[in-house]
């Protein structure tokens, strides 16, 4: 185990077919010209592109070499230039275990392992055999470093407590105790998504939207194809057609959303067949794929928020998606947010934070009794609400040490403000037309669906407080819902626009660490007493 | 208003910095009159942006320093960092002390000529800074901040 091994030898073979998949624009613009002009030069060229892309292969294969030892891995690589790339166990964010076609068919898998920040801080083991994969994960795993040690003598329910975010506050107060020696097999609890569920979800995925658009390009790219010949050899065909040009735009509209629809649900189903979290100590396991089984592994303190979408189409029947956001880097992947419950009702929510974040408050949000009562406050205060009762205005202590939770909506001075937003978004460029465009006038009608739209967010806003957490409810179209940590806010800001001056109102920004960036969480037109309160809390 | 303001250096160093990039708002003013030798446009338009870029150039010169020199404060204490800019947009951002990783000063030619220097501490995602402070201060800032963050490490 601690000396430098190789890859299994099928790399160079799946290095290849990486070479070509990224080249495959290149190689059907070669085909492309290459079928206009009749000279035997091109093949050329591409065969000599091949034999160069496995000698590549092969060679990237021989230089790359990775050595595990204690607790850390270190690997060699680079054809020309040689890399090393050392990673330390402490610094793992999320390991990443995934099983495409060719690697199944010679048994092996794909490890990657993000860390955090920007940068090629990201190694991809692409062919292991599955028992060093895992031994890897092992070695690497986050439960035998220091610094979860701490309550290694603590009943196991307070063990996974401390996994929790808040552990890293005593981070700092090292304690030496004894190695942990829990076994990491112990399945407390699992999440899977059921079949009926995955249809659900294909079927109500928003994608087809993408795709459709991506059709729509390479459709309007193929303008060459579709002549007037090819057009009437279809209206032959199908002989109810009255008016061929309408009809054929009609056509062909209706069959980009069907292909786009059922390509989306196909590549839905793909990749999230067979979904299952589990918890096993102190890491959350999931695994998902239909074709490529992907199975990451996240230990719980790297976790840096928990948020959840209801889709448009999701929202109706009070289903939505939960998802982990981490600093683990994915360099090329637009969705930097890890899948934690692809399509959960809302009402589940607060059983499933039970069953897997024990300690994270705020599953719920704001009851739609305590909105009733924060709506009735006569003041825009932060309000603090138990369960069921609610205090006269002038009992609202400012926040002390008790473990109570606060919750503030957008105040109704906000509601006008709410309304209008969405409408500048229609208002300026019709004005601005107006002038050339006289029939721009009727973009007014848009003013109704605009301020449905804001009616509804301001509704959707709210915002609430614990001792150790934050979360936020707000709309960006589809309703969003996240859970923040305290100890996982990396700044805290408001801003004021003038015209807010006079209302005493105030934007408000979360920023947490996602992939290499920074994710800013916005929520808007809050009260100066609520937003007095809120700094306080996050200086506490 | 927090406690701390930067330094008053900061409105001739700003007037400087502003009187030499706003030397840009007169490039349309020339494309324009580059236009009328070519007999394209008259020679009225390439005049008129002129005026304007000219009242632009020394509202921005004159005004604008002052103006953003008296919004800007921020304050440091163990909590954290806090800083309010803005004119229109009043923005107030805290940055805790223990999500800090690393802080750095930097300084251009002509901060460098008014003693001023840059301050600017990034945490796990992003960075922040405090523009114009004078030099030793901001070193003297750069160890204390250091020096708490030493003592409130965390992970990330």
């Amino acid at each position: 185990m601690f000396e430098f091994q190789r890859l299994h030898w099928v790399v160079s073979i799946t290095g290849v077919l990486q070479v070509i998949k990224q080249n495959v624009l290149t190689l059907v613009f070669l085909f492309i010209v290459g079928s206009r002009n009749e000279s035997s030069y091109l093949i050329w060229f591409v065969g000599v592109g091949l034999i160069s892309a496995f000698g590549l292969g092969i060679m990237g294969w021989f230089r790359f070499k990775y050595q595990l030892l204690e607790d850390e891995i270190h690997i060699h690589k680079g054809i020309f230039v040689q890399k090393k790339l050392y990673i330390h166990k402490n610094r793992v964010q999320v390991t990443e275990i995934s099983a495409g076609i060719i690697q199944r068919i010679f048994g092996l898998v794909s490890l990657t392992i993000q860390t955090a920040g920007g940068g090629s801080e990201r190694a991809v083991l692409s062919a292991l055999d599955a028992e060093t994969a895992r031994t890897i994960v092992d070695v690497l795993n986050p439960k035998n470093a220091e610094e979860s040690d701490i309550n290694s003598e603590l009943s196991q329910e307070e063990q996974q407590k401390s996994a929790l975010p808040d552990q890293g506050e005593h981070s700092h107060t090292k304690l030496t105790s004894p190695l942990n020696h829990e076994p990491h097999t112990n399945h407390n609890s699992e999440w899977t998504l059921s079949n009926k569920r995955l249809l659900y979800l294909a079927l109500t995925s928003g994608e087809f939207g993408i795709i459709a658009t991506i059709l729509g390009t390479i459709l309007g790219q193929l303008s060459d194809f579709i002549t007037d010949e090819n057009i009437q050899w279809i209206v032959d065909r199908i002989p109810v057609i009255q008016q061929p040009g309408l009809f054929f735009v009609l056509f062909s509209v209706v069959s980009v959303i069907m292909v786009s629809y059922l390509l989306s649900i196909l590549s839905s189903i793909v990749r999230y067949y067979g979904f299952t979290i589990r918890k096993v100590g102190k890491e959350l396991h999931i695994s998902r794929g239909l074709l490529e089984r992907i199975q990451t592994t996240v230990p719980y303190h790297r976790i840096q928020a928990i948020s959840s979408t209801e889709g448009l189409l999701r929202q109706p029947f009070g289903l939505e998606s939960l998802s982990i956001i981490s600093a683990g880097h994915q360099q090329g992947q637009q969705q930097r947010s890890l899948m934690l419950a692809p399509l959960i009702y809302g009402h589940e929510r607060e059983a499933f934070f039970q069953q897997f974040f024990e300690g994270w408050e705020l599953a719920s949000g704001v009851n739609p009794q305590n909105r009733q009562a924060l709506k009735q406050a006569p003041s825009d205060f932060f309000s603090r609400l138990d369960e069921s009762t609610v205090l006269p205005q002038n009992m609202f202590p400012h926040i002390t040490e008790s473990p109570h939770q606060m919750y503030a909506i957008a105040p109704k001075k906000a509601f006008l403000r709410y309304l209008r937003r969405p409408n500048y978004l229609w208002l300026f460029p019709a004005l601005v037309g107006l002038y050339w465009l006289p029939w721009l006038v009727w973009m007014t009608l848009l003013s109704i669906p605009a301020t449905l739209y804001g009616w509804t967010a301001y509704k959707d806003t709210e915002l609430g407080v614990s001792s150790e957490h934050l979360y936020i409810r707000y709309r960006a179209l589809a309703r969003k819902h996240i859970w923040i940590p305290k100890v996982r806010l990396q700044s805290i800001g408001n801003s004021q626009h003038i015209f807010q001056k006079g209302k005493k109102l105030y934007h408000v920004r979360f920023g947490v660490v996602s992939g290499s960036h920074e994710l800013s969480v916005r929520v808007k037109d809050f009260s100066s007493d609520a937003i007095h309160e809120l700094m306080k809390w996050f200086r506490k | 208003m927090l406690e701390e303001r930067i330094h008053p250096n900061a409105i001739p160093a700003w007037r400087l910095q502003f009187a030499l990039s706003g030397l840009f708002l007169f490039i349309p003013a020339a494309f324009l009159y580059f236009l009328h030798t070519k007999e394209v446009v008259a020679l009225e338009w390439a005049i008129g942006t002129a005026i304007i870029a000219i009242i632009i150039y020394a509202l921005i010169v004159t005004f604008l320093p002052q103006l953003r020199w008296s919004r800007w404060s921020y304050q440091v204490d163990d909590k954290g960092i806090q800083m309010r800019r803005g004119i229109i947009w009043v923005q107030h951002t805290e940055v805790p002390i223990n999500r800090i990783q690393h802080v750095d000063t930097r300084q251009g030619p002509i901060y460098r000529s008014y003693g001023l220097s840059v301050i600017r501490f990034s945490n796990a995602a992003t960075s922040h800074e405090i523009p114009a402070l004078e030099e030793d201060l901001s070193q003297k800032l750069k160890d204390k901040i250091t020096d708490m963050v030493r003592l409130v490490k965390e992970d990330v």
